[in-house]
Formats: structure tokens, sequence, C-alpha cells
């Protein structure tokens, strides 16, 4: 069987966190092992700590993170780094990182160890945008090339509660553009139930539409 | 016939005779500056910023755009300006206390970053405005508001020597020198080479001057110059610490 | 060169992100920057847009460094920023003080964390007195405290506006969860909505020959007398008396003789959410939210503080908004509560339930 192991980077405010943890969960409910590894030392441990409870409770296998009384150091200077991350490669079943924004956190990756040779590994970045950053075909040329070795896109244009379907279907437009550009495929446009069932199976792009929840409105940020 | 004293063109006239005691140094370490903004002619565009202590009082000396700012202090504002505004030539004047002690990180955060500001720093070996207390510079030995039995090195330290400090710290490209008052041409011309690193953009650029505080020292106009030319120049010596080995124009 | 933004866009952004893109747009030319949490990615996004745009960046050697550097680059001339928290906020009264002493235009913007000491990276309210009143000397600064990503756009914009016409220090107080968490806002070219950008203009180094052609810029914040001080400090209180009128800012909506809810920043949010829940409910509560902390908008304050019976100041610290508003409303009447919970978020549930007790023991 095939294992996936996928990494999620992108921009500040893209949804890689929402989109990663969703993409767990998906993987889970089709009964398989899945591992969520936090990669965040930009904003370290904000993101999965708070959820990690409810992830295991819906089935995620694992979820390599710090818990809160498991943190070393105090104030500003956390150890950042979570050992069992860097060896989360061995193990069995799909392994979802959830990376820290930016080029910067991006290269997080490389602590992971054999990251650089396996073969299952794929780096798929999310694009929202309603961010500047990304906001136009340029834009996204621009910060996919800068990252390193991303091989495809998730479109996840969304404004937070005001989200509306034309505000998905114009971001699609853009990042199909920009994905043709990059020969770089888009594995899916993500939004939230009622806003993917209005879209349909396919945007306007011809992405596949992929539905998710809204889970990271529990965290720290 | 009566002599007419020669002040520097960049001098306010306005604003003298000025403000420092007899006999203190800073008249004359002004003088070598003023004589070497003179000769390089760039009184238009150069900022001068004082610090506290007995430098403030600098403040209206120039005919020349002056900011006043806090203990220190003089050092990150001259560098702000300067980042702000690269066609300005920037000069920041302070004493011992403020550029060794007080705002000893920034004098020595703006050396080993090579920003392109010229620092002219006043060592007098204690601080004066407010009333002769120990300073960095103060020698061993040296009785002072606050080492009223000398300064002993077991309790109170040892002196900084600035220059030596600030000549290891700096990247080629940066001039070192330290002058005194008691040769005020030679000061000079340490103050115009400062300046034209600054100009050709080589780097940062420091003079220490070792100035005489007859009032502090308490000492006649005798023992003012026999302490500062016998026992200060004696513990810190005078000459230039380091010149560019490089010319920006080559490098180019 | 780009522009900045054109036009109009709704967007989607971190808070940090926000506010390093409001100074773009008001024409910021320089930050100088020290790193401190949780104001970092101000200073990241910063030095990865500023050149774009032909700005500037220098990360000083500590928090002195960079505000008085940056009255440098304001003496130069330019609009200049900086931005701290916390113990860096400490740090920055020094050059602040003299920024309130020369009147210098420099924005800050400080986001709020844990305190007292190095306490917490996340959240707080505790930089109030600090920021309002910090340094040795007068408080002649403008404070705004704001609640949104919008705001603190639009404000931020605005610091840099107010700080050049009135020549007073400008902060722009947000804190922790603002710089992180992530709301839609609209982002514009102040220009396109009728903003009138203020023009600069050098302290140091301006054109001509000083003494010649011009008289020099001599600048100084020492003098010799009290008299001297005395005549100073008074032309610097009348400009900021007279500035009070215009700049402070405030939003209420009374509920006549019931209880008036109080809060600032972000908690200002959670009390008028709980204030329409309750007034939905029957309960006669209203509410009211300074935005500008410094100047207070004294009159209306109190003006409003004598339409209700009781208040309820809430903040994530132990009383630094209850202090300057008691201040400010010495003499009324209304008896005045306080929900605080320093360095803690609030939630408009927890002030519903202490303003629901407040309203009982009223009718008892």
């Amino acid at each position: 069987m095939r294992r996936y192991v996928e990494a999620y980077v992108g921009e500040g405010t893209s949804g890689k966190s929402e989109v990663a943890v969703n993409r767990a969960l998906e993987l889970t409910t089709r009964g398989r092992r899945v591992t969520m590894v936090d990669l965040d030392i930009v904003k370290p441990c904000y993101t999965l700590r708070p959820i990690q409870g409810s992830l295991l409770a819906m089935g995620v296998a694992e979820v390599v993170t710090w818990a809160s009384r498991d943190q070393v150091g105090m104030g500003e200077t956390p150890v950042l780094w979570n050992p069992a991350a860097s060896w989360v490669l061995q193990r069995s079943g799909d392994i979802v990182f959830d990376v820290g924004y930016g080029v910067e956190g991006a290269k997080a990756l490389a602590l992971v160890e054999g990251s650089e040779v396996e073969a299952d590994l794929r780096v798929i970045m999310v694009i929202n945008t309603t961010n500047p950053l990304t906001a136009t075909v340029s834009d996204i040329v621009e910060v996919v090339s800068s990252f390193p070795a991303v091989h495809a896109l998730v479109h996840n244009t969304h404004l937070g509660d005001e989200t509306t379907a034309e505000i998905i279907q114009d971001g699609a437009r853009i990042v199909g553009e920009a994905a043709s550009v990059l020969h770089m495929p888009v594995v899916a446009t993500t939004a939230v139930a009622e806003l993917a069932a209005a879209i349909g199976e396919v945007d306007c792009a011809g992405h596949q539409v992929r539905a998710i929840r809204r889970l990271m409105t529990d965290t720290f940020w | 016939m009566a002599v007419e004293p020669v002040m520097p063109k960049s001098w306010r006239l306005e604003s003298k005779p000025h403000k420092f005691c007899p006999g203190c140094g800073h008249g004359i370490a002004l003088k070598a500056l003023g004589l070497a903004i003179d000769e390089l002619g760039i009184q238009d565009r150069t900022v001068f910023g004082c610090d506290i202590g007995c430098s403030l009082l600098a403040w209206d000396f120039f005919n020349m755009d002056t900011v006043q700012t806090h203990h220190g202090r003089t050092t990150p504002v001259i560098y702000g300006v300067k980042r702000a505004n690269p066609e300005l030539i920037c000069i920041a004047y302070m004493g011992d206390g403020g550029g060794y002690a007080i705002g000893a990180q920034h004098l020595v955060n703006a050396a080993a970053r090579n920003e392109l500001i010229t620092v002219v720093l006043v060592n007098n070996t204690q601080y004066a405005m407010t009333g002769g207390q120990m300073a960095p510079t103060t020698l061993p030995g040296q009785k002072t508001e606050t080492t009223p039995y000398g300064r002993d090195v077991l309790t109170a330290g040892y002196p900084m020597r600035g220059p030596e400090m600030i000549a290891e710290i700096t990247p080629d490209g940066a001039y070192v020198a330290r002058g005194t008052v008691a040769r005020s041409r030679q000061l000079g011309n340490m103050l115009v080479r400062a300046l034209e690193n600054q100009l050709s953009g080589r780097g940062f650029s420091f003079v220490e001057v070792l100035a005489t505080c007859p009032t502090n020292w308490r000492t006649n106009a005798q023992q003012t110059w026999s302490f500062l030319e016998n026992t200060v120049e004696n513990y810190y010596p005078v000459g230039e610490l380091k010149i560019p080995l490089s010319d920006p124009e080559e490098e180019m | 060169m780009e522009k900045v933004v054109t036009g109009e866009k709704r967007v989607f952004m971190t808070g940090n992100e926000v506010v390093c893109r409001a100074a773009l747009a008001a024409g910021a030319e320089i930050m100088y920057g020290y790193p401190i949490t949780p104001q970092n990615e101000i200073m990241h996004y910063w030095t990865r847009l500023a050149p774009r745009f032909g700005r500037r960046f220098l990360q000083t050697e500590d928090e002195l460094s960079a505000g008085f550097a940056t009255l440098g680059g304001v003496l130069a001339g330019r609009k200049a920023f900086t931005a701290t928290a916390g113990p860096g906020n400490v740090l920055m009264q020094e050059p602040l003080a003299m920024a309130e002493m020369m009147r210098l235009p420099v924005v800050s913007i400080v986001v709020q964390r844990g305190g007292p000491s190095t306490a917490t990276v996340i959240y707080s309210q505790q930089e109030v007195t600090l920021t309002t009143f910090g340094g040795n000397g007068e408080g002649l600064r403008f404070v705004y405290s704001t609640a949104s990503h919008q705001e603190l756009y639009d404000y931020t914009i605005k610091a840099f506006n107010l700080a050049w016409r009135y020549r007073f220090p400008v902060f722009v107080l947000a804190d922790g969860y603002q710089g992180k968490m992530r709301e839609p806002l609209t982002i514009y070219d102040p220009e396109s909505r009728g903003i009138h950008m203020e023009e600069t203009d050098a302290y140091l180094g301006r054109h001509g020959i000083p003494g010649l052609d011009r008289p020099p810029g001599h600048f100084r914040n020492t003098y010799n007398t009290e008299e001297e001080l005395y005549a100073v400090m008074q032309g610097h209180i009348a400009a900021f008396e007279q500035a009070a009128e215009e700049v402070s800012e405030y939003e209420t909506e009374p509920a006549d003789g019931g209880l008036l809810i109080t809060g600032h920043g972000i908690v200002a949010r959670a009390v008028q959410q709980a204030a329409v829940q309750l007034r939905s409910a029957g309960f006669p509560v209203g509410y009211f939210r300074p935005i500008t902390l410094r100047p207070l908008p004294v009159g209306a304050l109190r003006d409003t503080a004598a339409r209700h019976r009781q208040i309820l100041v809430v903040e994530s610290a132990y009383g630094q908004l209850g202090r300057l508003l008691r201040d400010a409303i010495y003499g009324c009447p209304a008896e005045v509560h306080a929900l605080c919970k320093p360095g803690m978020g609030v939630t408009a549930e927890e002030i519903a339930v202490r303003a629901k007790q407040l309203c009982a023991a009223r009718e008892d």
C-alpha cells in the first residue's frame, strides 16, 4: 500500500494548518494510520498543541507536538524542536507535516532525518489569494519559486467568516494560471462544506473541490 | 595692533566666548574639529550630535545643524540620521562616560557594524559635569569624588582603553586614532583623516581626544599640562591605531 | 517603483503584517528595530517588503538604540518608526522622553506582552501606564488602542499623520493577540480615500550654509534654569491640550441610569459584545471605549459616566485603565467596579456574568 507523506507549507494566513489537519482526518476516516507532525518553529507549538487531544480523539494515530506540560524552557526560549520529529519518517503509515509559515518555516523540513531522500514526500504549498503576498499570478510564481522544492499547490482562498463562493472562484482562476506557469498540479481547492457544496465537484478552473472543517478556530492563533 | 584670534569658519561667533571652563580641553578639541571641517569644506552638509556631560555645552557651538541627545545616546541618534540621509556627514561628539560606560553598547556595535559615522570622544579621565566622579578612563590611583583614596583597581576595576578596543573590533576600512589637546595640529590631522574616511565611504572612524579638566583635577596651568602630557599620555599612548589598508576606489 | 496598494482590497492577514503594510502605505521610509516577541513579524515583513519600495531598515543593538536611531531618522526628515513590546517598551521610554521634550514625530508600535518583567511573550494590557505616561515627563504623547486589524491599519496610517502634524510622539498600542491573530480587513492607499498625508521636513541637514544662508538648526533637550524649562513646558502643554480636543476618540452606546461597561483595545470587543447581548436580554447596559488612551476623551467620558449609576472597567491588567478612567471622571457619583485579569484574555461571557451580578445587586 502506498503511504502518503505530505508537508503543508505556505505563507502566514494561507491556511496550512487547517488544510493539513483536514487532510490527516480525511486519511484517518479512510482507515489509515496517520501521524501528524508539528514542524512549526516560526510560531512554535501554538497551532497543533491546543487541539492535540481532539485530533487523537478523532482517530489520528499520533500527534507529534509539544504538550504544554512537557515544554522545556520558559517564556521566550522554549526548546523549539521536538526530537521525536527528527525521526518521524521511520514510522509506518501516513505522515502529515504542519510546517511554519514562510520560506524560513519551510526549511524546518531539512531537520527531519531522511527528508531529503524520502521518495514519498510531497511538499504541498497552500495558497490564499486574499493574502497580498500571494494575490496575483506573478506574486504566486515568485513566492512558490522562492520555497525549497514544492511539488504541488492547494488552493485555499478564504477571507475568514467573510468567505464567499465568488471569492474562492476568483482565487481558483489566479492559482490555476500560476500553477500552469509553474508546471505544477493543483491538488484541490479547499473550502468549508457549505461553500464547497455551492461550488460543486470542481471549481471554475477545473480543480477538485475538497470540503474542509474549520478546526483552527480552537487553536491559539 | 590687536591680534584677532583665528577662529574656524564653521564656528558660530554668536555663541562665543564658549561655555567651557577656563583651561578645558573641549575648546581645543572643538577648534581642531572646526578647522578640519573648514579644510574639507563640508560645513553645509555636516550634522553634529553632542551627548550629556560637558560635551552638551557644544550644542550651539557651530554654524552647523546640531542635536544634543541623552547620555550615551548620541551614537544611535547620529547613525540613525546617517542611515536616513546618507548624504550628510555625521559626527557624534561625546565624553568618556557616554562612550565607554552608559553608551558602550552603541559605540561597540556601531564600530563593529562599520557605521559610516565619525565618533569624537573626549577623555578627561573623569565625569566632569556631574562633579568629578570616576569614569571608565580614570587612571589607577587617580583621586575622584567616588575614588577619594585613589582608584584601587582591585575594587574599582581597571581603566578602559577605548581606541585599542575599537581598533580590534572594526573591520578593515575603519580609522581609529588617539590624539591629545596638547598637540592640536596632530589632532587636527587625525580629525581630517577620520572625516575623510566617512566622506570616502570606507567606514567607521573614531578619534579619542585626551583632554584637560583643571576644574575637577584641581590643578593650576602648569600642573594641568604636566598631568596630561606626562601621566595621562603615558597611560594612553597617542597615535593612529588603525588606518584603512584598502582604497575603496581600487576595490571598485 | 511598485505602488504599495492600488485601490482598495479585502485581504486576510495577521496583525503584525497589517502594521507593516500600513506603515508602507503611510509612506514610512525607514524602520529601526530590535527583536522581541510578539512584534517580530512586523520586522520580518518589513525587511521582506520594504526593499521593493525603496524603504530602509536597521536592526540595532537594543531598544534604546532602536528608539534613538528612530529619533535620528525623524531629525533627518524621514517618516521613521519602530516597534517593540514589554521590556523593550521600558527601554523605549528613554528615547521617547527625548521625543516628548523636543516634540519629535516618532511613531512606535507597541505589541503588549505579559508583565511585569519578562513574563509571557503572549498577551496583556499591562503596558498602558508605561505607554501613556512612561519616561521622566508629562505623557505628552498620543496613544491609540486598537481593537481590530482594520483599526491597526487605519490608526497606524493616522499615527504618522498626527505625529508630523502635531509633532508629538505617537504610539499604536496593540497586543500579542492582535499581532498574531488573523482576520479580514480592507487595505487601501490613503490618498485614494482622500487622506492627505502630511509632508515631512528635516530638522538637520536642510539646504544652505548654516549661519550664512540660514540660521543653524540647534536642537537641545537640556535647559539651564527652572524658568527656562517651565516656559518651554508651558508651550508644549498648551499645544498638547489644544491638540487633545481634535485627537481624542471614543466609541460609546450609553444606557441611561444603568451600567456602563468600559474597556479598551481587544477587550473592548468583548465589552461591546457583552453589552449588546445584555441589552437584547433586557438589561440596562451600555459601553464606552476610549480609542485614545492619551489624551483620553475626558469630556465625553465624564458626560457618559454621569448618565450611569454604575461603571465596570474591564481590562487584562490590574487596574491600569481603571486608574486613568477614575482620574478622568473624578467627582462622578457612579460606583466604579473592576474586572481585572492581568495578562489574561477576557471573554464576553465572563463580562456578562459580572455585569448581571452588578445589575442584580443594584436592584436589591
